[in-house]
């Protein structure tokens, strides 16, 4: 067993050590976290010069509404009493000069807003409010130099239908009121169940995002995806490495392969952990910034950790037998494709499952083991009624595949090793998994 | 007398292609045994099969008094030819993971020393990658031993080392060999095998040509191989009678003489030739036996057959 846990150590050392490791694992939720910070930072630090707009009303009615609007926006809106700063640009309308414009007028307008003298101009169509039936409204005209500034072009174009809309009414005859009250939005909440506590009490539902839902299993899945294909293609060069180097047949005179292979995948469960041990704490801290901490309980956690090593088992197994089998990286490619396709199968289907955790299409394809420890995590982390004997079958099941993966690959990996030339067929790696 | 390694009617083909073909083979315990025989001719399949990370055809293999060991022993030591490092380890990490492989737990004393008398401490914090290849031949060496193996097998261990390390090395080897080592290497340098090893194996298209001590392989050959030195460049030793074969060293000749042929008439021949500087009987060097075996001049020619 001593033997077993020294290759272990080696591996893990020489996966963790490198420098693509650290940069890759590391680095990337630190840059992750980075963001969040630094959109924080920024957020201060926007521009809150006054944005002077001229409107040129065409209706002669919509000025005065809109320079309310603009005056009520200026007084709420803009200034964050928490932070004591202001947070956003104050509008100020101006009166332009009276419509229709000349393209004369539109050029001096321009020159202004080049000059930075205002920041746009408006033209409201006279037609806008026009009474007759078959007036088909003209558009709003904004112009500027700076269109990105969608925050402006968002509001005025807001402003100017809810002024048109109240004057409309107001020509119609119909109190303004009234329609505002009909037309109250009906607003609704998504939440999870209600259940109870182990102290007896009931625990009541919470209110949940539903982008979150998605978030969350996604993730998860995602995760284990990661770690595995992070520690599975360093350790099929490692093999590689260790056939060219001729190390092979020095580690075969001192461990028998089974013990090499152990030691490999322990060392791999390892680099595995540690990239999860960094994402968690990572995610947890985003996690408890949004404030979701809660969507990861701990039975979820324990299950995820049981598959995940379960996944790196057998997929350490079988890239390990094929970097046995192969000479080279270049011949390690084509019979890497079969298992890669097998490993990324749950990316492509995973929207479906992920809408219908439940369903017998789900059900099915989370219990066939390759496929297991991603979809059922995905299942279990997306729907709470997932029934408890699923996981339990899927991990048995993978057990047992990852038992009979890690003994043909065995096989593989003990004549692989020492096999030097061309890289063997299917056939072949078949033969040599059967016949032992 | 007892046998650190037996070898009886052991053959291993790899496909149609015959590597070692009923071989008998005897190591003595405590004995320094030199393999030799051309590239190709089924030394490395045979070291392999003796590691047991091959297994025979057919025959018998018997390692340390067990024939059906497990190729992972503690007690054997191994060198694979110039490689067998992890390039990305430093030197210490290295003799030290070889060493737990060997169920050696603290190895730390027993690697300073050999560090220190193989001249090697000031580059043990070195990654492998930067290492000369004979500095990195001498971290292999460390590693082979570092766990007092009871048989040491070494393939090509001198490929490559400048004379200096040479010697190193091979006092190093002989070291073992007081504590008791049997020491298995193989090697193209024929004198090496000449002045290092009790018994010699030759090893010629997978079949045993030699086997024993120097003495005995050359009383095999007898006198039959005259030394010269003379005056004369070139031709002068053209069509001597009673000489079978010229092997030209450049500062001297060898003459193999026929069976029954008298030296004195070939030194009469030759003074009636040229001025002679030196002439001597003498047994053929193991040199001139390899040559006769598997040279080109050979009965037969060598086949670059790539079987290690």
């Amino acid at each position: 067993m001593d033997k077993v846990w020294a290759i272990a150590a080696r591996e893990y050392n020489a996966m963790v050590r490198t420098k693509a490791f650290v940069v890759s694992v590391i680095l990337m939720p630190i840059l992750m976290l980075g963001g969040i910070i630094a959109q924080k930072l920024l957020e201060g630090r926007i521009d809150v010069t006054d944005k002077r707009v001229v409107i040129v009303d065409g209706t002669s009615r919509l000025l005065e509404p809109l320079m309310r609007a603009a005056e009520q926006r200026n007084a709420t809106a803009i200034f964050d009493p928490e932070r004591k700063r202001q947070v956003a640009a104050k509008y100020v309308l101006i009166a332009g000069p009276p419509a229709p414009l000349t393209d004369e007028a539109r050029l001096e307008l321009s020159d202004r807003v080049r000059r930075h003298e205002i920041f746009a101009f408006v033209e409201i169509p006279a037609e806008l409010m026009s009474e007759a039936e078959d007036a088909s409204p003209k558009a709003v005209q904004f112009y500027a130099e700076n269109l990105a500034f969608v925050e402006l072009i968002r509001w005025v174009q807001r402003s100017i239908a809810d002024a048109a809309r109240t004057q409309r009414l107001v020509i119609a005859g119909i109190d303004p009121a009234v329609v505002m009250r009909a037309s109250v939005p009906v607003e609704m909440d998504t939440l999870n169940l209600y259940e109870r506590a182990a102290s007896g009490a009931i625990r009541k539902a919470e209110k949940t995002s539903r982008e979150l839902s998605f978030f969350v299993p996604m993730t998860v899945m995602m995760l284990m995806f990661m770690s595995v294909i992070v520690t599975a293609q360093p350790m099929l060069n490692g093999v590689i490495e260790e056939k060219q180097q001729r190390i092979a047949e020095v580690l075969l005179g001192s461990a028998n392969p089974f013990q090499i292979m152990m030691g490999k995948l322990i060392g791999n469960v390892g680099v595995s952990l540690t990239i999860i041990a960094v994402y968690l704490i990572g995610g947890y801290i985003t996690a408890s910034y949004f404030g979701f901490s809660r969507m990861l309980p701990p039975s979820l956690a324990a299950w995820f950790l049981l598959y995940q090593i379960m996944a790196v088992f057998l997929f350490g197994a079988i890239f390990l037998a094929i970097g046995a089998a192969c000479t080279d990286l270049k011949e390690a490619q084509s019979l890497m494709t079969p298992a890669m396709l097998i490993l990324i199968l749950p990316m492509m289907i995973w929207f479906t499952v992920l809408r219908e955790p439940l369903s017998t299409f789900s059900t099915v394809l989370s219990l066939i083991p390759p496929v297991t420890p991603m979809l059922m995590i995905l299942r279990m982390a997306a729907s709470a009624s997932v029934p408890e004997w699923q996981p339990v079958v899927g991990a048995v099941l993978v057990l047992i595949f990852m038992f009979l993966m890690v003994f043909l690959a065995g096989r593989i990996f003990r004549i692989g090793l020492l096999a030097q030339g061309k890289a063997p067929k299917l056939r072949e790696l078949a033969q040599w998994a059967l016949r032992g | 007398m007892t046998y650190a390694v037996e070898l009886s009617g052991v053959t291993k083909s790899f496909g149609r292609q015959i590597a070692v073909d009923q071989l008998d083979l005897a190591v003595p315990s405590g004995a320094v045994y030199g393999f030799i025989g051309p590239n190709g001719s089924g030394k490395t399949t045979t070291l392999r099969m003796i590691l047991r990370i091959l297994y025979p055809d057919s025959g018998l293999v018997r390692v340390l008094g067990l024939e059906h060991g497990d190729a992972a022993d503690d007690r054997v030591g191994y060198l694979p030819e110039e490689r067998g490092l992890y390039k990305k380890m430093r030197v210490r990490e290295t003799i030290q993971f070889y060493a737990r492989l060997k169920g050696v737990r603290d190895c730390r004393r027993e690697m300073d020393e050999w560090l220190e008398r193989l001249d090697a401490t000031p580059w043990a914090d070195k990654k492998i990658e930067a290492l000369s290849k004979g500095m990195s031949q001498k971290v292999q060496f460390i590693a082979a031993v570092i766990a007092r193996p009871e048989l040491l097998i070494l393939d090509e261990p001198f490929s490559g080392l400048d004379p200096v390390n040479m010697e190193v090395l091979k006092d190093a080897i002989l070291a073992m060999r007081q504590r008791g080592t049997t020491v298995i290497f193989s090697t193209h340098d024929m004198d090496v095998a000449e002045r290092m090893c009790d018994t010699i194996f030759m090893i010629y298209r997978g079949r045993k040509v030699l086997d024993g001590t120097l003495e005995a392989i050359q009383a095999r050959y007898g006198d039959d191989t005259i030394r010269v030195r003379t005056a004369a460049i070139n031709g002068a030793l053209d069509g001597l009678p009673g000489v079978a074969r010229v092997n030209n060293y450049g500062r001297y000749q060898e003459l193999r003489i026929e069976p029954g042929a008298d030296p004195h008439a070939i030194l009469q021949a030759l003074v009636a030739r040229t001025r002679v500087e030196q002439f001597e009987i003498t047994r053929p060097s193991l040199h001139d036996i390899f040559i006769r075996i598997a040279g080109p001049a050979g009965h037969e020619h060598e086949t670059e057959a790539r079987r290690g």
